[in-house]
């Protein structure tokens, strides 16, 4: 089993307005900015959820308040399972080592045994097709070939919730195929995804669901289809305003 | 998560931060010629020159001053990068931190492993020296005693790490104030010249916990000595830094994060 809940949840972020601070007063000018305001929301068991949202409408923080990595200012946050988050496209990866120093720094990160770890690089070096460029210098990478090591480091996955935010690079299209039946037999095992992409390609190929966060707030949360719809409305008449303005 | 946890959890995760500790002590030499080999050549290095300097400044029997300069500047580096280090040991976890839930304890270990490391390192240089100049009757029983002197400046590494670490996120002033700081300690502490026996109860070294520090291991090695009154200071220190962990942790460990 498997879920997520959050309860009237609160986060805001705090800052200085540009460069500011200095003499006595290292809190001058501090801001706030409202990333979730008294968010509500359960995900369940097979749930495969896209966030849709602006920038900036607080998709992020929602994967990292879920993660635990950052905790909120009020609210509660339940999730059962074991969860694997993984934000950003190169976060966590050593450019000076190489493919498969970080691949084992992954798996330790993880926390998986020796043997384990052993184990899944072999199954990530065949899936990956890196073969012996897995042992250089991951800064002598082409994009392609990050993008195949990024993924091959989502399938360290040994969780029930996993979250990705922007995890995804292109890669090419035939990789593409190979990794949306890795993620299908994944998710078949009926876990969690919660995935935050602005590519509506890749929300499509791996979610059934999804969530529309506008400032900070749920706006919307059912089918992809339905909600998608909606989301490009939003924009649409964003942009048309915009345009009147 | 409690400040015991932490320790608890981040300990259980050895694997992990004794690789990054040991990958970030190879790049750093990566590329160089003789690899990690120029951490030992440096401390040759320095405690060659400043010997053959500060012997004849200080007028001292050259063969005992070399003893007393190399273990007191092999124990100082360890302090003093101790001290320095710790601006960045969480901002260099930065990445990592942000990206999954993690003992914040895992990066400080990281950081005194492999200080530890360097520091275990040295030996291969001072204990040959000792032995080539002194013979092997000059090994005894008391350098146990300077091997529990390094496990306690080991100890104080530890939480000092901590609780500057996070000062040093919070506060951006205190990074570059760090290395002028362990400068001025430098010059005002025993480490190149001896103590002057008329100076023995000035309080200006008394009260100087580095002194102490030294003294852990000079004492036992080159005098035969159980410093009895340094090994108090040390576990007041010790306490002293435990303490101010365990203040200041349920204040920071949710904010953290946020700051780096």
């Amino acid at each position: 089993m498997a879920s997520i809940s959050l309860n009237n949840v609160t986060f805001s972020y705090q800052y200085f307005p540009s460069i500011s601070g200095g003499l006595f007063k290292s809190n001058a000018g501090l801001k706030q900015n409202t990333a979730l305001s008294a968010f509500n929301l359960t995900i369940k068991d097979g749930d495969r959820v896209a966030l849709l949202g602006v920038n900036g409408a607080g998709k992020s923080t929602l994967l990292k308040v879920i993660a635990g990595v950052i905790q909120p200012e009020s609210g509660v946050v339940k999730t059962e399972g074991q969860i694997y988050s993984f934000f950003g496209r190169s976060i966590g990866v050593m450019p000076q080592l190489s493919g498969l120093e970080n691949l084992y720094l992954r798996g330790l990160l993880l926390d998986l045994d020796d043997q384990r770890i052993e184990q899944k690089i072999q199954e990530i070096i065949e899936f990956t097709e890196l073969g012996h460029d897995i042992e250089r210098p991951v800064s002598t990478y082409s994009q392609g070939m990050k993008a195949r090591l990024t993924f091959g480091m989502l399938m360290f996955v040994e969780a029930d919730i996993m979250l990705l935010d922007e995890g995804l690079a292109a890669g090419d299209q035939f990789f593409i195929e190979k990794a949306k039946k890795f993620i299908d037999s994944l998710l078949d095992k009926s876990k969690i995804l919660v995935f935050a992409s602005h590519s509506n390609h890749l929300l499509k190929r791996f979610c059934n669901k999804a969530i529309l966060i506008d400032k900070g707030q749920i706006k919307d949360f059912g089918e992809l289809g339905t909600i998608m719809k909606r989301y490009s409305h939003i924009k649409d008449t964003k942009k048309a305003n915009e345009k009147e303005t | 998560m409690d400040f015991i946890t932490d320790i608890k959890e981040g300990f259980k995760r050895r694997r992990l931060w004794k690789r990054l500790a040991v990958l970030e002590l190879k790049s750093r030499y990566q590329g160089a010629f003789i690899g990690t080999s120029w951490i030992l050549l440096t401390l040759i290095l320095k405690v060659g020159m400043l010997s053959l300097v500060y012997s004849m400044v200080l007028q001292r029997d050259i063969k005992e001053y070399v003893l007393f300069l190399a273990i007191g500047v092999l124990t100082w580096n360890f302090i003093s990068a101790a001290i320095i280090s710790s601006g960045m040991v969480f901002s260099k976890g930065s990445s990592l931190m942000q990206q999954m839930k993690l003992p914040q304890s895992i990066f400080v270990f990281q950081n005194v492993y492999r200080e530890t490391l360097i520091l275990i390192l040295y030996q291969l240089f001072a204990i040959p020296l000792l032995i080539a100049l002194k013979g092997f009757a000059f090994i005894s029983v008391l350098w146990l005693v300077a091997l529990a002197g390094f496990v306690l400046i080991v100890l104080n590494a530890f939480f000092v790490n901590m609780w500057l670490g996070w000062l040093a996120v919070r506060y951006k002033d205190v990074q570059p104030f760090l290395g002028s700081v362990v400068l001025i300690l430098f010059l005002v502490t025993p480490v190149l010249w001896p103590l002057p026996e008329k100076f023995n109860d000035s309080l200006l070294f008394l009260l100087n916990p580095f002194y102490h520090l030294l003294e852990l291991i000079r004492a036992p090695v080159l005098n035969n000595e159980i410093p009895v009154l340094s090994f108090l200071v040390g576990i007041g220190c010790l306490l002293f830094n435990v303490v101010i962990c365990i203040i200041f942790y349920p204040r920071v460990k949710n904010k953290l994060v946020l700051w780096l």
